[in-house]
This record gives C-alpha cells, structure tokens and sequence, in this order.
C-alpha cells in the first residue's frame, strides 16, 4: 500500500541513514559507563549531606532539648559530673567560687552569686554578628561587643532575644518582628567558653549564633536588620548581618571569655 | 556480565536506521544524531536486560522518541528561533520530496507524528504501533487518519494520496 507519500518518505530517511555521523560504538559505551560513576558520585555526595545535615541536626537539637542535661549548659556546679571532651573542665570549676572570689576567680567558676547587677544590655555597644565556620550542613556564627558600663556586670542567665526587620525598610518605617530562636550549645573546637559570670566595663561579651546550611533541611530564609532585645524593651542594632539559614536560628548562652 | 561485542554489533546494525527513523520525528539531523546516541547509552547501561527482548532495536526507539520528545518541549525557544529564521538546511543533497516531508511532519502533534513514522517509514503494523506506544489500536488509527489529514495542507503534492490513505488506514490498519 506503498504510496508516494510513503515511498518519498523511505526513500529520503534511507539515504539520511547512509549519512549519518554516528559515534564508535565503544565511544557510547564508555559515555554511559561515565555518565554511571557520575550519578553514583552525585548519589554518594547527597547521602553524605543529607546524613551530616541529618547529624547535625540531631546534635544541635539534642543539646537545645536537654540544657539542662549538658555540662556546657547546665549550672556551674554540674560540670565536673560529667565533663565532656570539648569543655573539660578546670580544677577551678569544680567548687562553687565564693562571694569574695576575685572578678578573675568569678569569671573562671562562672558565677554570679548576685555580687554585680545584671548586664544591661542598653549598656553593650559595637555588636558585630562575624561569620564562622561551617560543617555537617550547619553554619555557626558569633555575636561579640562591649561592655560600656562603668561598674562590673552579670551576664544575663537568659538566652539572648534577637529581633529582625520583617517590614518597611531599613530607612523608612522599619517593622521588626521576635527572630523565632531555639537554643543550643556549640563546640567549635576552639578554646572552651566561660558562660554567665562576671564581666568588667570594656570586657567583650560574646554568644553564638547556629544557622543551617543544608538546603535539603528546608527553604532559606534571610533574617536582616539583627537587633538584641534588651531588658528595657529597647534594641541595640547588630552590624554584620544578615542571618540565612534552611533550617531556623538557633542561638547559645552568653559568655564573655574563652579558655 | 554485559557482552560488548554483542552490543557493538547491535548498534553499528541499527543506529543508523533509527537515527534516520528519529529524524523524521524531530526533523533535524544533528539532534536525531544525538538523541539516538543517548538512546544507544541507555541501552548499554540496561544491556543485560534489553539483549533479551524481542526487539532491542523497539527499544531504543521508544527511548529516543520518548528523549526526541522531551527535546523537543524543551526546545520551545530554539523552534521559535527556526520558525523565525528558518529551518536549518542539515542534508545537502536530500530528496526536496523528503525535505518538504520532514518539515510537514514537524507541524503536526507530536503523537500523530509519531504514529505516521512507525507506521509509513519503520513499517509497523497498527497493533505493533499499538504495543510500542502503549495506547489501544483505535487510538493508532485515529492518530494515523488525523495525523495524515493535518499533514496534507503542508503537502500539496501528496494531498491526494494522504487524503485517500485515510480511509486505507481506516480500513486495514
């Protein structure tokens, strides 16, 4: 039933089929087989991220569920009960200092006995949120200033409360909304944090900042115009932002000293 | 254990008909070319199972139609670049009869197209169409009637015998 149609249409893809500019066959062949390693490295690359961002996940939250339970976190008189590697704890913080101990003393047990006020946060100036390391799909972050007051503080023993620019603009009608936080603990391997404690005027008050990294935990969302919420109800404005993260916000207890 | 010499001597036997075959549903030779090839890479990668089938060279057809038709969606922008400046001329020498075919074929739908390749250049039954597109014979038959009547405005000089084919096609099947 071969009509012309059909006979023009034969005959043009049979000479087309003469003319073909075709690959050696053990060019396809190797192609494929590189294509392969090539999805099977992309499948082993998003196993592993996804089983950090798995982990670290897991090691951010467990320590944000249990504060308490944590050396790092827990009050001062818990940490020689079970030291953990990252934070081994001195002989000075296994005693509860004194009331008489000197600010140094003070500063190395942590303590705030009630011998200075509490910080005010009004009186914190040049905060600076500074970029740190990543790793495991998380991103952690420090918030640093100084302390401006003229007598010796006590950190705060709660966790810092940030606030975000959520509306309007930087310059005009800025709304700012609570920046949801969990709270965590972090260990990057530097020298151990002193939580809570004493601080003297123009001494450097630190906290850390977690983000996440993974872009399989979730969509990014960018938190700009950081600001801390102080005590009065006012906001001290944090430079160095903004704050992005997949998987939410998760900031640490204050500190104001390594060791 | 994949046998490569069995695979070589596969494709260097059909790669070039298919490729021909898909040029007809994509009317351009150098994605034909290339389409084909990615079929052919699919096929070594399944080899141990496609060696088996009934009809190897069926299957890589189908997965160069499927990939020919999935170019070609993606392509919207670079048709609309032909369309504004031309088919590319890609077979110096072709038959004008062929080249005025090939071009038709490429403004009717794509499952007509198909329809009317396997069934006038590769030679397909209406059920063997049937099978290898996983739709119902009638389905074949209509696709084949319509795909040939809205070939025959692009076609005058074939419209007579695309417009009587209709009823061939009707018919027999």
């Amino acid at each position: 039933m071969a009509d012309r149609f059909e006979r023009a249409l034969r005959a043009g893809s049979a000479r087309l089929a003469m003319n073909t500019n075709l690959k050696h066959p053990g060019e396809i062949r190797a192609g494929a087989e590189r294509r392969r390693r090539r999805r099977i490295a992309v499948l082993a690359s998003a196993v592993t991220l996804a089983v950090a961002g798995l982990g670290g996940t897991a090691y951010a939250a467990g320590w944000a569920a249990a504060p308490s339970h944590h050396p790092a976190v827990a009050p001062t008189r818990s940490v020689a009960s079970s030291p953990g590697p990252s934070h081994r704890p001195s002989p000075s913080r296994t005693g509860t200092p004194s009331p008489t101990s000197s600010p140094s003393a003070r500063r190395d047990g942590g303590s705030s006995d009630g011998a200075a006020p509490e910080c005010d946060l009004d009186a914190m100036a040049a905060v600076t949120i500074d970029g740190g390391g990543a790793g495991g799909g998380h991103a952690l972050s420090t918030v640093s200033m100084t302390y401006t007051g003229a007598t010796p503080c006590t950190l705060p023993e709660k966790y810092p409360e940030l606030t975000y620019r959520c509306g309007g603009s930087a310059q005009a009608d800025p709304r700012y909304c609570r920046l949801p936080v969990g709270h965590g603990t972090y260990f990057d391997g530097g020298p151990a944090k002193v939580y809570g404690g004493t601080v003297r005027p123009h001494e450097t008050v630190l906290f850390d900042v977690g983000t996440v990294s993974e872009p399989s935990a979730g969509p990014e969302r960018t938190y700009p115009g950081l600001h801390l919420v102080t005590q009065s109800g006012g906001a001290v404005s944090i430079a160095g932002g903004p704050v992005s993260s997949t998987g939410g916000v998760t900031v640490g207890r204050w500190y104001h000293g390594q060791r | 254990m994949r046998d490569s010499r069995d695979f070589d001597s596969f494709y260097l036997g059909t790669a070039p008909r298919v490729t021909s075959h898909v040029h007809a549903m994509v009317g351009n030779r150098a994605d034909a070319e290339d389409v084909t090839q990615e079929a052919y890479a699919r096929a070594w990668q399944h080899w141990d199972k496609v060696a088996r089938y009934d009809s190897p060279e069926a299957w890589v057809r189908t997965i160069a139609f499927r990939i020919a038709v999935s170019t070609w969606r993606k392509a919207r922008n670079r048709l609309t670049a032909h369309r504004r400046h031309g088919v590319p001329e890609d077979l110096p020498g072709a038959d004008p009869d062929y080249v005025a075919i090939v071009a038709a074929l490429r403004r009717i739908a794509p499952d007509q197209r198909r329809a009317v390749v396997l069934y006038h250049l590769v030679g397909l039954s209406v059920p063997e169409i049937a099978a290898e597109t996983g739709v119902a014979v009638g389905t074949v038959r209509a696709r084949l009637t319509r795909g040939r009547q809205a070939l025959a405005p692009h076609l005058s000089e074939f419209a007579a015998e695309l417009t009587a084919g209709v009823s061939e096609v009707a018919n027999h099947g």
